[in-house]
């Protein structure tokens, strides 16, 4: 399939991935000839560490980092969520230690925390209460002597629900001071405002392509009171945190996204919240039976709609056709016949799960295509219940 | 079916990721249709170990292949979940069939069920109205309504498995290599530079890669041991479980010491018994059989008008690569009909299809499940015999 098909089409999608921005890919082109190996003597080597340096201030600033916080760069938020997820077990014994997980993460931490629990650490969920939230209550219950870690995410990927990070990280400390807090915060960056000292965590992880830069570039933010841990062994890079070459092209890309969120963050969050409401109201204004899973406290781009007596992957495919970029559950998640552990987590019936459908802003639609976008959801949804010849 | 040149059709186009179904797409894509290209996901290969054998179809390295050539030919592929479906119409009859005594013909329940009505129904759902497959049979529009033809292939023809068809479904389906041979189509798919030219064929059941007994014991069939006995209730060997048996088979019996091949008469699976003899003893006069459905647009007014029974002479293919034998074919309702043998008796093998064809041997009445022989009271034994 040629691109062209891809670029015509409507990204409502963006929590799968943002899109390169234009401004990314431009200066990429521009700065070319520097990306030789930052570890090198050499000038080649030296510009290259100057990329690297530039990005990391740019992503730290906009942060609002310490001098003691870290940012180390991965290949993704699945590496730093597996790192972060990595650092107090490497060397514990079984059965004195626990790990505490929301029930509504990404698979990269639940696969991760799974797959630590199949080796002998304890594994607590923490469960959305009635009105979709997280409670510190809760938490207080699940936290141990024995527990080591607790990971929760700041905003779901599916709904877009955000949680209260800095209440929840208190009262896991207030339980158990020695606890360390890691938050996977990818969906937050470039949505909601996020400061890393305002979080109350030790560990946050990120992803470029989520605010447009290149996919395959993510970063761990580690405080200064973290103990040392890596998943990859060989040269120095990343102050022994992340062997291996550093991606100079991504972390250029990050860097250049993130001094965009800067420049055009507020304007960039009022976009997505108006075209996310007005393409709400106006199918909600024909299908009067769809069903919202988003809180409007939440990530000002995300929807999460139940539409029944239609099977999700079917409209998925319906409007791709019409050229408009939707998913049904997490973007990983795809292609998998299981109905999704976060809308089950909320309530849902596997039935409701299946018919449930995920649309995501980038706020950059026009008008006339934002209306083209909801006009074509309308449309497929009345053609696939036969209301429509 | 002969499209009139210049109609063009939205059609979602089954790709199992073969040469068959890549050339049936290309084919069509040069006719200038509107395509979808549409992996079925039947089978979860993860769950059962992966498929390791390249026998086997519709594994993740298959829709890679459908994925590949869907590019090639710049036509948009999804894959869709059927699993649920499949389970249910498909696999849960295999194994209750098995469990009966009767063998199965699964290929035949997932054309009937999932290929030409779940997927055709989901593809209307989004405004394609046409379903196309790479299988060997052709559809004719004659004056009196749709025929299903034998592919020109005679050696591939796979005529025997569509015969549950419906006259609406014929007028919708696409059969775009039926009127070529495995070599031309091969030939069409080098020319084209489709990466599935050379692609060996799926030659078992699509969702068993490895023995039938192993599968079945794997969803919870029991091994449970009987006794092989002659029609006399003579006991003469041990069986492994009934469902290692079709009637009809000679080999594998695990019994030496007779003059004569013997061969299995019938299976009894409340008894747990396979019954063994001569191959006089399995020459039957006819056969049965049930859940018939017709696709002869004559046959099907008859039936309309309830002018039973309906009589006529017919060739009568009694299991896949069988050459068919002239039978006189008898339909007394809408729900049963039977054959009697002409000219040479065959062996029947209840729970397979029975399809019938015009006596040109080409063109498709129709056809039902061959129903087991009701038995003389010499075979009821009592248990445990």
């Amino acid at each position: 399939m040629e691109l062209s098909q891809s670029h015509k089409a409507l990204n409502l999608d963006a929590n799968a991935s943002f899109g390169l921005l234009p401004e990314v890919l431009s200066e990429l082109r521009e700065q070319f000839p520097l990306f030789l190996n930052p570890s090198s003597i050499h000038r080649g080597g030296q510009a290259a560490r100057a990329i690297l340096d530039e990005a990391r201030s740019e992503l730290g600033d906009f942060l609002g980092l310490s001098k003691g916080d870290r940012i180390v760069f991965t290949s993704g938020a699945t590496e730093s969520n597996n790192t972060a997820l990595r650092i107090p077990f490497r060397a514990v014994e079984k059965d004195n230690a626990h790990l505490v997980i929301s029930a509504v993460e990404h698979p990269s931490v639940l696969e991760a925390a799974l797959e630590l629990r199949s080796r002998g650490i304890g594994l607590s969920l923490l469960r959305p209460s009635g009105d979709y939230t997280l409670l510190p209550e809760h938490l207080t219950e699940l936290v141990a002597p024995k527990t080591k870690l607790v990971s929760v995410m700041l905003a779901n990927n599916e709904t877009g629900h955000l949680y209260p990070i800095a209440e929840l990280s208190a009262a896991a400390r207030n339980k158990n001071p020695q606890v360390l807090l890691h938050t996977d915060a990818v969906q937050a960056l470039g949505k909601v405002p996020l400061r890393f000292p305002d979080c109350g965590v030790d560990l946050m992880s990120l992803s470029a392509h989520k605010i447009g830069g290149l996919s395959g570039i993510g970063a761990l933010i580690v405080s200064e009171n973290v103990p040392h841990e890596a998943l990859l062994f060989g040269g120095p890079q990343e102050a022994r945190w992340r062997a291996g070459t550093e991606n100079v092209v991504g972390v250029l890309s990050f860097g250049i996204a993130v001094r965009n969120l800067r420049k055009s963050f507020e304007q960039r969050v009022l976009l997505m919240r108006s075209q996310r409401d007005m393409f709400l109201s106006s199918v909600t204004s024909v299908l009067k039976d769809v069903r919202v899973n988003s809180k409007s406290h939440g990530l000002p781009n995300t929807l999460s709609l139940t539409i029944p007596n239609v099977r999700a992957d079917d409209l998925v495919v319906a409007l791709d056709m019409e050229g408009v970029l939707i998913s049904s559950g997490a973007a990983c998640a795809s292609g998998k016949p299981e109905p999704s552990h976060v809308l089950m987590a909320l309530g849902l019936s596997p039935e409701e799960a299946r018919s449930s459908v995920r649309v995501s802003f980038t706020g950059m639609l026009t008008e006339q295509e934002l209306q083209q976008a909801s006009a074509a959801f309308t449309l497929c949804v009345q053609r696939m219940r036969g209301e429509h010849s | 079916m002969s499209t009139p040149v210049g109609t063009k059709n939205k059609v979602a186009v089954a790709m199992s990721g073969g040469v068959d179904s890549s050339v049936a797409a290309l084919l069509l894509k040069q006719q200038g249709h509107d395509l979808i290209g549409i992996s079925m996901q039947v089978w979860d290969y993860r769950g059962q170990g992966g498929s390791k054998s390249r026998a086997t179809c519709c594994a993740p390295d298959d829709f890679a292949d459908a994925r590949k050539v869907a590019g090639a030919i710049d036509v948009p592929y999804y894959v869709f979940d059927f699993e649920n479906t499949f389970r249910a119409q498909v696999i849960d009859t295999f194994v209750s069939t098995y469990q009966r005594g009767m063998t199965p013909n699964p290929c035949v329940e997932c054309n009937n069920k999932v290929k030409f009505r779940e997927l055709r129904d989901r593809v209307l759902g989004f405004g394609f109205g046409h379903v196309a497959t790479g299988h060997y049979a052709r559809i004719e529009e004659r004056s009196d309504g749709f025929h299903l033809l034998r592919g020109v292939d005679a050696d591939k023809d796979q005529s025997y498995f569509l015969y549950g068809l419906k006259q609406h479904e014929l007028a919708t389906t696409f059969f775009p290599v039926g009127h070529l041979t495995k070599s031309e189509v091969r030939e069409v798919a080098r020319q084209a530079g489709l990466t599935t030219a050379e692609k060996p064929e799926s030659q078992d059941i699509c969702f068993v890669s490895g023995s039938v007994q192993d599968f079945l014991v794997k969803l919870g069939t029991a091994r449970r041991k009987g006794n092989i006995i002659t029609r006399d209730g003579m006991k003469i060997g041990e069986h492994d479980g009934i469902h290692n048996f079709t009637v009809g088979q000679r080999r594998g019996l695990g019994v030496g010491g007779s003059e004569q091949p013997l061969y299995v008469l019938e299976l009894l699976p409340e008894q747990n018994l396979v019954v063994v003899g001569a191959k006089e003893d399995l020459e039957s006069e006819g056969f049965s059989i049930e859940d018939p459905s017709w696709l002869n647009p004559q046959i099907l007014r008859g039936i309309e008008a309830e002018h039973f029974p309906i009589r006529m002479q017919a060739i009568a293919q009694l299991r896949h690569r069988h050459a068919g034998v002239r039978v006189e074919l008898q339909i007394d309702s809408v729900t049963s009909a039977k054959a009697r043998f002409l000219e040479q008796w065959a062996t029947v093998s209840p729970g397979q299809a029975a399809v019938f064809y015009d006596l040109d041997n080409v063109t498709t009445l129709g056809g039902g499940k061959i129903c087991p022989r009701p038995h003389p009271s010499s075979f009821v034994m009592a248990a445990g015999a």
